[in-house]
């Protein structure tokens, strides 16, 4: 399984040299690897539903960490949604971008994505879901954003990342917390036997939060139709049929184990009614007909929620029936969408009129897609829905009616959508259509089909949801199109008849008073003041200040640990060779000289002079390695020193300061340099028992590492990753010098426009 | 040619071959990548004090790069061979002329240090020396 999704990931990383000769091609061949997965998982239907199949590649074994993957019933489901839609959204692709130049990106992007979800879906460890399921969130930032041309796109693109990127570290820790209450990161282990109590439902409700942001439920489900900028096609994927259903994909995947858990239940249940609601409603208002399906989209994720997190057998199958209903109803909106801009270069349902003659094909493979989301029988929308009533008036009559009210919205904003596109509008003369080719049309009709196959064809959905249902309590149930009359039929006609009415009932137009985009707005603006706010007040431009707030930091920190908790050494010498006594005195009298010193290349030596006498005191201790890098590490600071100068004024400030500046600084410097020493001497008192590891380096040396040298061999091997680490900063702090001091001169000379390539030739030498 | 001039021309060599034996030796006494990286680094600085030259022959930046690279693919090569990370041998052989030599193989990522430090030291001079030079002239100081 691990191979198949590096295979996606593989084949989209070549996927441009296909590009480079024909776009449409790329996106035909991209379209093989999900359409093979696919067949793969279903020729693997018998073994995945009864039981499923493991597989598991070694990742880090050190670490504990494994690439584990699981095929069943749940997974299957949703391999339908992310290779089967995804394979038939990649052929639409072909002749949505056609050979436009942003296909080459949008195939490959597309690809890898597509091989991302696959990895997320399969996961049965709870670390290697995390990995894909950010790599998805990346994905999406790159094909909302685009070129980055835009700037619409990309404050869409930033929005999706911000916040699903931020749940996405909550999930972290809940995961991390949950799998260690349980002692495995397995998941199928963590589902056999669930840990309780003390931290799982605090983990639990990080988790959530790592759902909600993904699955765009409220107050986080503003950036879904934000990401409506990105192209069709994309949407249709990436923010209907696949990614967005991650976090319903992840609700659906622990409940088994924690449905009874309040902190588990109550905040799906709240927030999915309330996103359903909210969703619908907003879909009434908008006149931009893929605004109109992405808020449709964002109620419909929010029903799932409610379905997954009920925690009954019977919401499990209805569960599983509308998570596979909405992709197949929903992609195929999205590509009709897709298709009408195309067609008329609009997706305005106040200038659309008369699609109804003039594309009759597309609407009805749109009504077919429409009838299934607002549930008329006999399409796969109405087996869910009415699974979904049967099992919501069993277990809580709160939650029932609230559904029938999200439904009655659904129907609403269904049929608004159909009169939206097709209908012929008074006032409106039709518009102007050229037709779509068969590689736009034909994707469609296949997914809208789809549904109505399933929908009579209900035992085969059916036979998918049960292993996963049986998971859950309570009695037994099979989806069908015909349970006799009774209370959930009623609700179905109800919710269809009361939505034709409030679609013919026309809305207030009065803006809602909560509104959760200004909210992260506002969030986002926020951090900018406080960012500037602290920035402005510990970036004053005085180095006196700067110098004085790491000293204070010290002394009150480090300082009064030390007061409070060490212990001054009872045999502390002053001194343990004579030679000491002149390289101290030399270092002393040097560090009383800068204080007093006029020119700046008096004190720049003097410091070299504290420095070499440091260095003599390493050779008198017998350190020659330490002794042997401070003497040239003091060379190459003044000869540094020495060029800066050259740029600076001979002399210090002249006028005498006055004393309410010089007396603060000489007492936050004495008390400093104090403090200091202190610790120095307190510190090296502390050690209590004989240091094992130096022990352990001293014998290990010469057959351990081959060296006769302790400190190489500690530098390049017992320690070598650190090495590598400090090579890795000073290489980052070389390439910030020769930004700051070669790229800052343009800037002073003030030339915008053309200060960018010449000063990159001169960082880069 | 000045005196220092002259006095560069044979130091210059000198001390880049002591810079390479105490990078050699750093297993078995004082010295190590980071000294050795440093002592080349000051032959370019005399270099750079006696002719103003700051030239390498290679941009910096890319010793700079180079060099971590050398010490990253130090780093990983042993798992090539089913070690882990950073993990290090002897490698020993009997060569014509010389006889039986051996080595450390985590003299390769010190190569690696040694590398980056030069580079970091020719990249300060190119910044701060050859740089404020050229800010100093624009700006009619010099």
């Amino acid at each position: 399984m691990f191979a198949l999704v590096v295979a996606h990931l593989a084949v989209a990383g070549l996927l441009p040299l296909v590009s480079a000769h024909n776009r449409r091609a790329a996106f035909l061949l991209a379209a093989v690897l999900p359409a093979a997965t696919l067949v793969w998982a279903l020729l693997n239907l018998g073994p995945a539903l009864n039981g499923g199949i493991d597989a598991t590649t070694a990742w880090a074994p050190a670490l504990g960490l494994t690439l584990s993957f699981r095929l069943d019933a749940l997974a299957l489901a949703m391999i339908v949604l992310v290779s089967g839609i995804g394979a038939v959204i990649l052929v639409y692709c072909a002749g949505y971008f056609g050979d436009s130049p942003d296909g080459t990106r949008n195939a490959a992007l597309l690809l890898a994505f597509a091989g991302a979800m696959l990895g997320l879906v399969l996961a049965d460890d709870l670390l290697t879901l995390y990995v894909f399921w950010e790599l998805t969130s990346v994905a999406s930032f790159l094909l909302v954003g685009q070129s980055g041309v835009d700037r619409a796109a990309r404050r869409a693109a930033v929005q999706a990342l911000l916040v699903t990127v931020f749940g996405g570290l909550a999930m972290l820790l809940g995961f991390i917390l949950l799998g260690e209450a349980a002692g495995s990161y397995r998941i199928s282990e963590i589902l056999a036997s669930p840990p309780t109590g003390g931290i799982v439902p605090v983990a639990l409700v990080l988790i959530l939060l790592g759902a909600f942001t993904k699955s765009a439920q409220l107050p986080f489900h503003p950036w879904l139709p934000a990401a409506m900028a990105a192209p069709t096609p994309v949407s249709a994927y990436l923010h209907a049929a696949s990614m967005v259903k991650a976090g319903v994909y992840l609700v659906a995947r622990l409940s088994p184990a924690f449905a009874g858990e309040l902190a588990w239940w109550l905040p799906i249940v709240v927030a999915g009614l309330g996103t359903m609601l909210i969703g619908g409603f907003r879909a009434l208002r908008e006149t931009d007909l893929k605004r109109v399906l992405a808020f449709g989209t964002v109620s419909q994720l929010g029903f799932l929620m409610v379905l997954f997190g009920a925690g009954s057998r019977v919401a499990a199958y209805a569960g599983i029936a509308m998570l596979l209903a909405h992709g197949l109803f929903k992609a195929p909106l999205f590509m009709t969408v897709g298709t009408i801009d195309h067609a008329t270069g609009t997706r305005d349902l106040r200038e659309l009129s008369g699609l109804w003659t003039s594309m009759r094909g597309t609407a009805v493979a749109a009504g077919l897609a429409a009838l299934s989301m607002a549930g008329i029988p006999p399409l796969l929308g109405f087996v869910g829905k009415e699974a979904a009533f049967e099992a919501l008036l069993h277990d809580s009559l709160p939650a029932a009616l609230g559904i029938l009210a999200g439904s009655v919205l659904t129907v609403a904003y269904s049929a608004r959508f159909l009169w939206g596109a097709f209908a012929a509008k008074p006032g409106v003369g039709p518009t102007p259509v050229h037709a779509p080719g068969p590689l736009l049309t034909w994707p469609t009709w296949l997914c809208a089909l789809a549904g109505l196959v399933l929908g009579v064809a209900y035992p085969l959905v059916d036979a998918v949801a049960a292993p996963y249902a049986t998971a859950y309590p309570g009695e037994d149930y099979h989806l069908a199109l015909w349970h006799g009359p009774g209370l959930p039929l009623l609700f179905s006609a109800i919710a269809v008849v009361a939505g034709l009415l409030v679609f013919r009932t026309p809305l207030p137009q009065r803006r809602f008073p909560l509104d959760a985009q200004r909210a992260y707005d506002g969030v986002i603006a926020g951090l900018g003041r406080v960012a500037t706010g602290v920035t402005g007040r510990l970036q004053v431009g005085s180095l006196p200040f700067y110098l004085g707030t790491i000293l204070i930091v010290v002394v009150a920190l480090p300082g009064a640990a030390t007061l409070v908790g060490g212990v001054w050494p009872a045999d502390q010498p002053l001194f343990s060779t004579a030679l000491q006594l002149p390289l101290g005195f030399a270092a002393a009298v040097a560090a009383l000289a800068v204080v007093k010193a006029r020119r700046r290349f008096t004190a720049v030596l003097l410091v070299g002079v504290i420095g070499y006498a440091v260095g003599g005191l390493f050779i008198v201790d017998g350190a020659p390695d330490l002794a042997l890098a401070q003497f040239l590490v003091e060379t190459l600071s003044l000869v540094v020193f020495v060029f800066v100068l050259r740029r600076l004024p001979a002399h210090f400030t002249e006028e005498r300061a006055s004393r309410r500046t010089w007396i603060p600084k000489a007492v936050i410097a004495s008390i400093g340099g104090i403090a200091v020493a202190g610790m120095a001497v307190v510190a090296s008192a502390g050690r209590t028992v004989p240091p094992v590891a130096s022990a352990d380096y001293v014998r290990l040396a010469p057959t351990g590492a081959g060296a006769d040298n302790v400190v190489a061999a500690i530098i390049v091997d017992f320690r070598a990753l650190d090495t590598v680490g400090e090579i890795g900063v000073l290489f980052i702090a070389a390439a910030g010098v020769a930004s700051l001091v070669l790229a800052t001169r343009y800037d002073r000379r003030g030339r915008p426009g053309q200060s960018t390539p010449e000063h990159e030739t001169d960082v880069l030498g | 040619m000045t005196l220092l001039g002259g006095v560069t021309r044979a130091l210059f060599p000198t001390v880049l071959v002591f810079s390479i034996y105490l990078l050699l030796v750093g297993h078995y006494g004082p010295g190590g990548g980071f000294a050795a990286g440093l002592v080349a680094g000051l032959a370019f600085v005399l270099r750079h004090l006696a002719t103003g030259a700051a030239s390498l022959g290679v941009r910096p930046p890319v010793v700079i790069g180079t060099g971590l690279l050398v010490a990253l693919l130090a780093a990983l090569a042993p798992v090539a061979f089913g070690a882990p990370v950073l993990a290090t041998t002897k490698l020993a052989a009997d060569l014509p002329l010389l006889g039986p030599v051996s080595v450390q193989t985590s003299l390769f990522l010190d190569v690696g240090v040694y590398l980056l430090i030069v580079g970091v030291v020719v990249d300060l001079l190119r910044s701060l020396g050859t740089g404020i030079e050229r800010d100093m002239r624009d700006a009619g100081e010099l």
